[in-house]
């Protein structure tokens, strides 16, 4: 008797999570079996039913015979046609390949596998997130990759919304869904500041006696371009990219001082820097150093990566840069 | 709760996403080919610019979705469709004076989707299009629902879903042919579930609102008056009237009279109903056989029906008037099938008065005196009513009369100038110039109008009765007789009575090819063929196109249902309804539930690894599991590494590798087989 709203909405929910068994992220292939497939007919679903009452009142009215035949038929039809798109998306595989590491700012892609085991055609098989939407067609014993697109604000692990697989062929007179939240986190880097910011100084004495450059002097950084600087210390990997985007052309700084190594120290950076400030410094930093082939240490407080160079050590440097701080 | 409502609202908005898509080439391409048989059987009835206008529109869309392919092709822009809009229903509204009713309407719909076409740019406008199309079908069962009507919708039915598929491709369209055998194949499977929904939906009597004035147009039949060459016109169709299946015995050709409207009421040119006052009913009593007999009556819009002279049974809504005509309460507005039982040699009792005669007498003043001279002189001459009767048929065969559909016109005083002048004519004119005859010599006398033969169809032993049939007699009232048939047109041509009309009549009056086939040009397979056809028109106008709240109760109860109500009825067709769903579900899910022979090789051995002690990660991939596997596992030969991994590798070769045959398949199911562990 006294049913409040807020048990009202219990009931409900109750009522909601039994239909639709929420599950959270999954990992692996899924199967689409029948208990994840719901069907419910589309607005033109509705519309359609309700011009058939037409037809079926003009079939009454001008005693029309085969106006009854035509209006079951259509009726029928529309019966026939829920089977149709019901198996359309009835035992689909799914299965999240891969979302290749991007920089905050950017979209993220994942990469998602759509499986047919049978031997018709499916068609017309949307994909949707809040976010960004496609669709395929799937022919029979066949797979098609697809790519969903997300953008990427936030540095850290970033997962894919929650995808809601339909269709409502043959006729659209009914949709078929299931939703979908594949495991497939993608990493955020932190977005790279802006060129320019000067390499720190390297700590004294800890140079063992690395190669030289040409110029006799140990590298120490980049820094805008003067008119009095020399063109053999222009940094050309970098002058495409400020030729394009309109940003100073950077030279390569030397230092007097012997110092064999670059280290990149979360802690000596300003203390006017936030976090978020002075991650986004060294990404572009390690990108720097990653371009000019360098060798270099990455500390992030207790952390400290290398020192190294390559591949190997700009991916685990951007890793740490992008989960530091983040609960694992 | 919200979380429930969101579900909706996201289904339904998700809708609207998908409706802005732009249309598709397929669709549009398929659904202006549907439209052609949609709008084929039209043309005969729109008004011709509106077919014209419609087959001008079809060819620009029909253009430019063509050229579209190879540079962008704007469609009309809105204005010029709104002001071909516009002159498009100021022509509708000049030339049916109207926008709502029957014809006007099928115009009106005929313009919007022709416009409609030429606006068609997304999704929703195409699925609009669709929508229309379908209505467009529905408009054809107006004018006419044959079997070749029926085939040709069923054309349409199939295209217009074929393109409804079209529109719903939002990937990749799909090759015309499969598309449409998907809308064969989505019909036929309606197919059964049509057929219950038709037999068990509870049929409710219509109308449920007026008729337009104009549902019934163009019906030809006998009417409530006649003039002269009314019923010549209606020689010339070669409509149906009605069809009799006799139940037992079957009457001679000579005693076909079909009874309809009784004309007495003459005012020198038309003939009219007119009912006696005060209503004193002509009487007769049954003599002899009986006969009993079933009667599909066309519609006529008129509130009569037909029986043989004379009826002894009728349906509970009909009845006789006093002129003995039968008549119903309610125009015949849709095929109609009722029983009745006649006695061909009945014998009329006369009751009248005086008096109750005296309107069978009417003639108006002053009209067509030569004839009054002519029948002045009969009685001077001092003869009885019998033979003065005998006198005019005498007339009718020795003088000049002929029998013909072209009679000359006749002005005032159409009977002495039929009688006297011309001697040519059809039944009409036989039957009006008799009957004024007889009232000039004080014969009580009317017209009785109606049918007379018919041709029975050796295929089914059903009578058909046509317009061409159509027939108008005379009957005298004679003292101690009471009324009396008379055809004076058999006077004239017996041949009209005893072998119907087309024995009467010389041979380029035969009406259409098909219809008839008379002596030289009767073929017997041509007969035979039309025979048939006539069988089996008459067979779907019973099963299908007659199927009324009367027959449907008949239909259930021979199924074996005792009394069936609506409530029974609606019962028996959502039961039905649902055992077919299910059929139809089990057949298209039959490929669902019988799993691919390699999936199911495949999840046996990795069960078999499993229980060995290597269960399959779901994240792993067939070639992954099997190296960890065969690495893991240490049971088994020394082979068993080696066979798991070539197991796996057969697997991922049939899984994603080109589509397998099938001796492939058994090889790696036999492999899977033998695989010890």
């Amino acid at each position: 008797m006294e049913a409040t709203t807020a048990s009202k909405l219990f009931r409900f929910s109750m009522i909601y999570n039994w239909i639709f068994q929420p599950r959270g992220p999954e990992t692996g292939e899924i199967f689409l079996h029948q208990r994840r497939v719901f069907i419910f007919p589309t607005r033109y679903g509705f519309f359609f039913a309700f011009s058939l009452l037409g037809f079926l009142a003009s079939s009454i009215n001008y005693d029309l015979s085969l106006g009854f035949v035509l209006t079951f038929f259509l009726g029928a039809a529309g019966l026939v046609a829920m089977l149709h798109t019901f198996r359309n998306q009835l035992h689909l595989y799914l299965k999240p390949l891969k979302a290749e590491p991007v920089f905050a700012g950017s979209e993220a892609s994942f990469d998602l596998l759509l499986e047919n085991r049978k031997g018709y055609e499916r068609a017309a098989i949307w994909l949707k997130t809040v976010d960004a939407e496609t669709v395929t067609d799937i022919a029979p014993y066949q797979s098609v990759n697809v790519t969903l697109t997300a953008p990427a604000v936030k540095r850290g692990w970033l997962t894919l919304p929650r995808i809601t697989v339909e269709t409502r062929y043959p006729l659209g007179l009914l949709r078929s869904w299931s939703y979908w939240q594949p495991d497939l986190p993608c990493l955020v880097y932190p977005k790279p500041a802006p060129t320019g910011m000067r390499f720190p100084d390297a700590p004294e004495g800890s140079g063992e006696g690395a190669p030289t450059g040409p110029g006799a002097e140990d590298f120490a950084g980049l820094r805008e371009h003067q008119v009095t600087d020399s063109p053999r210390h222009i940094a050309w990997k970098n002058a495409i990219l400020a030729m394009e985007t309109g940003m100073p052309l950077l030279v390569k700084h030397f230092h007097g001082a012997a110092s064999s190594e670059v280290v990149l120290d979360y802690d000596t950076l300003p203390p006017a820097m936030d976090m978020e400030q002075r991650l986004s410094l060294l990404t572009r930093w390690v990108l720097d150093a990653d371009a000019l082939k360098f060798t270099y240490a990455l500390k992030l407080q207790e952390t400290v990566l290398g020192p190294a160079g390559g591949d190997p050590q700009r991916l685990s440097c951007l890793r740490a840069l992008a989960l530091f701080g983040v609960a694992p | 709760m919200p979380q429930f409502f969101r579900m909706t609202r996201e289904s339904l908005t998700s809708d609207r996403q998908a409706q802005s898509l732009p249309a598709g080439r397929t669709a549009i391409l398929t659904l202006l080919m549907a439209l052609v048989p949609v709008l084929g059987p039209h043309v005969a009835h729109l008004p011709a610019w509106c077919s014209a206008f419609a087959a001008l529109m079809f060819a620009w869309r029909g253009y430019i979705t063509w050229r579209e392919v190879k540079r962008p092709t704007p469609l009309p822009k809105t204005w010029l469709l709104m002001v071909l809009l516009v002159i498009t229903l100021a022509a509708t509204l000049y030339t049916h004076r109207t926008l709502f009713g029957r014809d006007a309407g099928v115009t009106f719909l005929t313009i919007l989707v022709s416009l409609k076409l030429l606006e068609t740019r997304t999704k929703r406008d195409i699925v609009v299009a669709i929508s229309l199309s379908y209505f467009l079908i529905l408009t054809n069962f107006f004018y006419s629902q044959s079997i070749a009507v029926a085939a040709l919708m069923l054309v349409a039915l199939v295209l217009i879903t074929s393109a409804l598929i079209a529109a719903n491709r939002d990937a990749d369209a799909m090759p015309f042919m499969r598309q449409t055998r998907l809308a064969g194949v989505v019909i036929l499977q309606a197919f059964p579930m049509m057929l219950v929904l038709f037999v068990l939906f509870p049929r409710v009597p219509g109308p449920l609102w007026g008729l337009p004035a104009d549902a019934n147009a163009g019906v030809t039949g006998l009417s409530d008056n006649m003039s002269p060459g009314m019923i010549t016109s209606l020689s010339l169709s070669d409509g149906i009237a009605f069809r009799v299946t006799f139940n037992g015995a079957e009457p001679r050709p000579a005693d076909l009279y079909w009874r309809g409207p009784v004309l007495s009421a003459f005012d020198g040119r038309n003939w009219r109903i007119q009912l006696p006052d005060p209503k004193r009913p002509s009487r007769f009593e049954p003599g002899g056989a009986t006969f009993d007999y079933s009667v599909t009556l066309e519609p006529s819009s008129r509130p009569w029906i037909f029986a043989l002279e004379m009826p002894t049974k009728l349906p509970a809504d009909a009845h006789l008037t006093p002129d003995l005509q039968p008549v119903v309460d309610k125009p015949i507005t849709s095929r109609r099938r009722y029983d009745a039982q006649s006695a061909p040699q009945y014998k009329s009792v006369a009751t009248e008065t005086q008096e109750d005669l005296a309107p069978y007498l009417a003639l108006p003043e002053g009209s067509n005196p030569r004839t009054r001279n002519l029948m002045a002189g009969w009685l001077f001459q001092g003869r009885g009513p019998a033979q003065i009767v005998d006198m005019a048929l005498n007339y009718f065969r020795t003088e000049e009369f002929f029998y013909t559909l072209e009679p000359p016109l006749l002005d005032n005083n159409p009977i002495d100038q039929f009688l006297f002048i011309s001697k040519r004519g059809f039944c009409e004119h036989y039957s009006s110039a008799f009957v004024v005859m007889m009232r000039s010599a004080g014969i009580p006398a009317r017209v009785v109008t109606g049918y007379q033969g018919g041709e029975i169809n050796p295929v089914d032993g059903v009578f058909t009765v046509r317009q061409s049939d159509a027939h108008a007699w005379a009957e005298v009232w004679l003292r101690g007789r009471g009324w009396t048939r008379v055809d004076p047109t058999a006077a004239v041509s017996p041949a009209r009575i005893s072998f119907g009309m087309h024995g009467a009549l010389p041979q380029r009056f035969a009406p259409p090819l098909i219809t008839r086939f008379t002596g030289a040009w009767s073929a017997a397979w041509l007969d035979r063929v039309r025979f048939d056809w006539e069988a089996l028109s008459n067979r779907w106008n019973q099963l299908v196109l007659n199927y009324s709240p009367d027959r449907q109760r008949e239909t259930l109860e021979r199924l074996g249902m005792k009394t069936p109500d609506w409530r029974d009825m609606a019962i028996a067709m959502v039961t039905g309804v649902g055992l077919i769903c299910l059929a139809v579900t089990g057949w298209m899910l039959r490929t669902v539930r019988e799993h691919d022979p390699v999936e199911r090789a495949w999840r046996a051995f990795c069960k078999r690894l499993a229980r060995a002690g290597a269960p399959r990660e779901p994240s792993e991939g067939p070639l992954d599991y099997a190296r960890r596997a065969a690495g893991q596992l240490r049971t088994g030969t020394a082979d068993t590494p080696g066979a798991i991994e070539a197991a796996a590798a057969a697997y991922a070769a049939l899984r994603y590798g080109p589509k397998p045959d099938k001796v492939r398949v058994r090889q790696f199911t036999q492999l899977v087989r033998n695989f010890q562990i």
